[in-house]
């Protein structure tokens, strides 16, 4: 059984820590890169040789795809893995790095274009029986639009189809409504994006985000690992995601699995990748898109499967195919993670930066730390903000929801803003320790999840040991003869 | 050390009466403090704000530690003088602290006529600094007055003890080492412009700090120049131009702020090592002392009740407890440093006065410092007591007393006449400090005594002129001598003319006592030594 | 004196109340009895009123952080912290303080500038020196230009207080 003897890989922070955790463990030997801006950073000491990019950007040196597969060659590495982000969904890097004769751990150039594409994937999703949401899309004859609209049912979300973000969106619930709203969302449209053109989907009201982790071997097999929710989001970005999804029916999940794995077996998919969908309060589920890569969140699976997905990607891009069959692959208790994100929660999570001048990390049965930070390190803007990804494991979720609290608990970053209280705060909270989760929880919670004032005890203790923290304040305190220090205030 | 076995009892008419009486003495003198402290004109207090300043007590409770004590001297220093018209001789002192440091603060306090020197104002600064001098304590000075008050220039300007006392004590204080700050709040102004200059350290306050030999009114009447104050000797001409003071200040805050780290620099006092025991509250409640002083001046009461409310404990180590019992002698803790305490129970005789001269030796002999506890009608008198020798006997206590390298502090519990204050270490004496209960009467004699001698010598002098005076007229002679007399013994009299550093509620002499030895352990003792003793 | 923390946009005065038998603190109008356990260099245990806390704390020039129970506490340190005052209320003319010649102007009229900004570099006794403006306010004139030799008490810069403002 003979893998890579040597893997380079192609990221930085955790996710690079993370690889080179299971390159070490396989007994490949492992490539980091960096860029001179992380010459300090973990990743560069945990791997048996390590190639600086240059690069003004440091983002952009992790995006260079020559270097990258020039510091192979020098390496004599093997294979790349991408991580995820930077090159991880490039399908032209991953076209490259085959052309090289190197190995690209991940998924075939077609099928990374084929699912980057919004409209063709979806297409190919309705095509191969997967559900889609529901829409139309306003042509010529505007009554026409208006039946059709009425004929996929309410509500109905109106949007302009040029746009982007929200704008000129409307919310329908009856026919009554329908004509006003499109008429005010069509010239919204045209003075926002110059085309009046609409078009209307089904509504889904608080919806969950539920996506299914598979594994292809590029040969129409395709295996599932169940799925994970991932309805905690800031800002459109996932900050809480766990595996199983809580309250979740048993035909529902298989129903959902099942789509996801005739999708990838369709793709003639390899290698790891997500199918994600939304689900409404129905029970109805619709394709979103696919993921062609390891997800940020893939440690939950990991922890209730056992298998490390490292490995697997790192097997199937050997030739070896996969190394289960569907009934092997097992869910035992449940996980959920937290990303731990250098930001300031209460002002509207605006990324923070700083140097880290204290780190606890927590510990304790069931725990996994996915860091790639070290004390004193300084964090800059020049990357994403996600600094660890903290993931408490049990055998209820009512176990792993007191695990991970505890381990919060445990987790200090001091030095820079964090979001580590807003995350313990969101663990708390009686609607998510019940898991009645959808993606406008944060919204709904919002007051709930705010800082709680600060007359508390442990605020008004805080601010002692602040105090206490301080010369000036220690002299006041401390620093007073006797017997004055007992008289005390005295006056006569 | 054996606890003083208290025969009070709290449930007694005697003491209800004596309890009543003395509540209500201190009530009164809290009465005249608060009205002294805080009763200015509006207009006055208005004109400091409206300048942006802070009232003198305000700066003080900035500058301190927090949760600190303050003791001030002579709260109601002028109180009887100028017909009130100077409460607290318009200054604020006291022993406080800054920065870790027991300090003297000097503070004048300029909603009382600007903040000008009356006569008592330079006497209660001369003898703050006094205190600095033989307690080589630092001394904090908060400028803000208008100069002396010239209507009284003959009685602030010239004599020995008068404000030229003021820049002498300062220079002595720095030639020794001990240093000084002033903050320049508001004008110093003539005179007063010295402290600043005299002072190792200063600090102006931009705007309303200014120093000056002569304001713009006097510089326009000698000159004809004509100029503003902050111009004249503002902060940034001081600052900048002339190097009269150090370092500017934005506001008063600002001033305190770097007058508190500049304290903060200054080495820590290597004080006089004296054992300490750890400090125990009196086993009887201080509050008792209300009950056991008694309600008229001709009452006595046993002055080991006294102590055993004021000492560590209630603990007393009594020496020769049969020998000479009018005086009380004995080694005691107050605030956990060991005093040799003298307290008086009754006129001193022979005995009495030996046993006080030779444990005073005692205590100098030990390094003990001496409380004296003052109740005192005076030595006996009369031909048996001269023929025994009560007076060279006096004056060996005396010369004892005067003699000691020991720091000495007194309390004038209620009594305080003739020559037995001399003993037990009157004003005269350089006692450290010395406080005052509020129904203390002090004089050459009692009034009453006062009044039937000037009767006596009036009936004498109507005599050689062959008359002989009618009931009446020296009935009315005794009335009014008893009623001028009467007010010049009260403790509100005493402490206007700064006979003494304050009145003090009995129940905050131990506080005050554990401050002041505190304060006196940073000056050095020095060797024992005594003039010619006649035996 | 009292010490004081920034607590978001809030000043918290700490009041040193006693001593003994305990640490006594008025915080907001109420006392709190505190006793220190251990003040390590990153960590601390006290007990506030009766309850104990075991925290971590880092301290830098002018903030404290504190995690505790699951919650982050950031303060600003503002006792002690002040700037030095060198600055006077001065007139309208910046003057040399000694004579020199004129290196560079680094403004020019009509600029706004705030106190310490440089105005003009110049040259005496083989040294280079910055003039830097005494006070916020607009140029009004610069009086010299560079390689201009001049006198102590020469004019260099004159100032005018910014539009709108009054001295």
């Amino acid at each position: 059984m003979i893998l890579f003897r040597k893997v380079l890989v192609a990221n930085r922070g955790e996710i690079a820590c993370r690889v080179l955790r299971t390159l070490r463990r396989l007994g490949i030997a492992s490539v980091a890169v960096y860029h001179r801006e992380d010459r300090n950073a973990p990743h560069v000491a945990m791997a048996d040789e390590a190639i600086r990019l240059d690069g003004p950007v440091p983002s952009g040196a992790y995006l260079d795809r020559d270097q990258i597969i020039a510091a192979c060659r020098s390496t004599g590495a093997k294979a790349i893995h991408p991580g995820y982000g930077f090159l991880s969904e490039n399908a032209g890097f991953a076209e490259a790095v085959e052309a090289a004769g190197l190995a690209f751990i991940g998924p075939g150039a077609d099928v990374i274009r084929l699912m980057g594409d919004k409209i063709r994937s979806r297409e190919f999703a309705a095509g191969h029986g997967v559900p889609v949401a529901p829409s139309v899309t306003e042509d010529e004859a505007g009554e026409a639009f208006l039946a059709r609209a009425v004929a996929i049912g309410f509500p109905l979300l109106i949007k302009a189809s040029a746009g982007g973000g929200g704008k000129g969106m409307k919310i329908v619930r009856n026919t009554a409504e329908l004509a006003e709203n499109a008429a005010l969302a069509r010239s919204e449209a045209s003075r926002y994006f110059g085309d009046p053109r609409i078009f209307a989907e089904r509504l889904v009201e608080e919806p969950r985000h539920i996506e299914v982790q598979v594994m292809g071997d590029g040969n129409g097999n395709v295996v599932h690992f169940y799925e994970r929710e991932c309805s905690l989001q800031r800002r459109y970005q996932k900050i809480v995601e766990e595996a199983p999804a809580p309250n979740l029916p048993a035909a529902l999940r298989d129903r959902i699995c099942a789509a996801a794995v005739r999708l990838a077996a369709a793709a003639n998919y390899r290698n790891a990748g997500t199918v994600e969908f939304i689900l409404g309060a129905d029970g109805e589920f619709y394709f979103l898109e696919m993921n062609t890569r390891l997800q940020v969140e893939h440690p939950v699976t990991e922890m209730v499967t056992g298998i490390d997905l490292v490995e697997e990607q790192i097997r199937i891009a050997a030739g070896q195919g996969l190394s289960f069959v569907q009934e092997q692959i097992r869910i035992a208790g449940s996980a959920i993670e937290c990303r731990i994100c250098a930001e300031e929660p209460d002002r509207d999570f605006r990324p923070a930066t700083g140097r880290i001048a204290l780190l606890d990390l927590p510990s304790g049965e069931g725990i996994r730390f996915d860091g790639g930070i070290l004390a004193k390190q300084a964090v800059t803007p020049a990357f994403d903000s996600m600094l660890a990804k903290l993931i408490a494991h049990g055998p209820s979720r009512a176990d792993a929801v007191k695990r991970l609290e505890r381990a919060l608990e445990q987790t200090a970053v001091l030095g820079v803003p964090t979001n580590l209280d807003y995350l313990l705060r969101i663990v708390r909270h009686p609607a998510f320790q019940t898991g009645r989760l959808h993606t406008g929880f944060l919204t709904l919670h919002a007051e709930d999840l705010s800082a709680p004032p600060a007359d508390s005890p442990t605020s008004v203790a805080a601010l002692i040991a602040a105090a206490l923290g301080d010369k000036a304040f220690r002299d006041l305190a401390f620093g007073i003869p006797e017997p004055h220090a007992t008289i005390g205030l005295w006056r006569n | 050390m054996a606890v003083i076995r208290s025969t009070i009892d709290t449930g007694s008419e005697e003491f209800r009466i004596r309890y009543a009486h003395n509540k209500a003495l201190v009530e009164d003198f809290r009465r005249r403090q608060g009205a002294a402290r805080a009763d200015r004109p509006a207009r006055d207090v208005d004109r400091v704000r409206k300048q942006g300043k802070m009232l003198p007590r305000e700066r003080i409770e900035k500058l301190l530690d927090p949760g600190t004590p303050f003791l001030e001297f002579s709260s109601l220093a002028a109180n009887v003088a100028y017909d009130g018209e100077a409460p607290g001789a318009s200054c604020i002192t006291g022993i406080g602290v800054i920065a870790g440091r027991e300090v003297v603060i000097h503070a004048d306090d300029s909603t009382i006529k600007g903040g000008a020197w009356y006569p008592l104002t330079v006497k209660k600064i001369v003898r703050c600094l006094e205190v600095a001098i033989e307690n080589r304590l630092p001394v904090v000075h908060l400028c803000d007055s208008a100069g002396g008050f010239l209507q009284l220039q003959s009685e602030v300007f010239p004599d020995k003890y008068m404000a030229g006392r003021i820049f002498r004590n300062q220079a002595i204080l720095s030639k020794m080492g001990v240093k000084q700050l002033a903050l320049v709040f508001g004008h110093c102004t003539a005179g007063g412009a010295y402290i600043p200059a005299l002072s190792d350290y200063n600090v102006i306050v931009r705007g309303t700090g200014a120093v000056f030999l002569a304001g713009p009114p006097l510089v326009k009447a000698a000159t004809g120049e004509i100029v503003t104050a902050d111009d004249l000797g503002g902060a940034d001409l001081h600052t900048r131009t002339s190097g009269t003071c150090d370092y500017p200040a934005a506001t008063e805050d600002e001033a305190i702020t770097i007058g508190r780290e500049i304290i903060a620099q200054w080495e820590h006092p290597r004080k006089t090592a004296v054992d300490r025991e750890p400090p125990e509250p009196p086993l009887y409640d201080p509050d008792e002392l209300y009950g056991i002083l008694p309600d008229t001046i001709k009452k006595s009461f046993d002055s080991r009740e006294v102590i055993a409310r004021l000492v560590d404990g209630s603990r007393f180590h009594e020496y020769q407890p049969a020998y000479g019992t009018t005086l009380i002698c004995g080694f005691a803790h107050i605030w956990g440093f060991r005093v040799g305490i003298l307290a008086n129970n009754g006129v001193l005789f022979n005995d009495s006065a030996l046993k006080g001269g030779h444990f005073i030796e005692l205590c100098n002999q030990n390094n003990t410092p001496i409380v004296f506890l003052q109740n005192i009608t005076g030595y006996m008198v009369g031909q048996e007591y001269e023929a025994a020798g009560i007076t060279k006997d006096g004056a060996k206590m005396i010369m004892a007393q005067a003699c000691s390298h020991v720091p000495k502090f007194t309390i004038m519990c209620h009594a305080s006449f003739g020559a037995g204050n001399y003993g037990m270490c009157g004003r005269a004496y350089d006692g450290r400090l010395l406080f005052t209960w509020p129904n203390h009467q002090i004089g050459v004699m009692g009034g009453e005594q006062a009044a039937n001698t000037l009767v006596e010598v009036k009936v004498r002098q109507l005599q050689r002129k062959g008359e002989v005076a009618g009931d009446g007229v020296l009935q009315e002679i005794h009335r009014t001598t008893l009623e001028a007399y009467e007010d010049q013994i009260s403790a509100y009299h005493s402490t206007s003319e700064l006979w003494d550093d304050g009145i003090l509620d009995p129940v905050d002499t131990r506080n005050a006592l554990g401050i002041a030895i505190s304060a006196s352990l940073n000056a050095p003792f020095g060797e024992p030594g005594y003039g010619v003793f006649r035996f | 004196m009292s010490y004081d923390l920034q607590r978001g946009a809030d000043r918290v005065s700490l009041g040193i109340v006693a001593r003994r038998p305990a640490l006594s603190v008025a915080i907001e109008g109420l006392l709190h009895q505190v006793e220190e356990i251990r003040h390590g260099a990153d960590d601390f245990e006290l007990r506030v009123d009766g309850r104990t806390f075991r925290g971590r704390r880092t301290i830098s020039s002018d903030e404290i952080q504190i995690r505790l129970d699951g919650q982050t506490f950031v303060f600003r340190r503002l006792h002690g912290i002040r700037g030095i005052d060198t600055s006077a209320a001065t007139g309208d003319e910046v003057r040399a303080d000694m004579p020199g010649t004129v290196v560079a102007c680094h403004t020019e009229a009509g600029a706004a500038v705030a106190p310490g900004d440089r105005l003009v570099t110049i040259e005496s006794m083989k040294l280079q020196m910055t003039v830097s403006a005494p006070r916020a306010g607009t140029i009004a004139r610069i009086h010299v230009a560079e390689n201009v030799t001049f006198e102590r008490g020469a004019v260099l810069v004159s100032l005018v207080p910014i539009a709108g403002e009054e001295k």
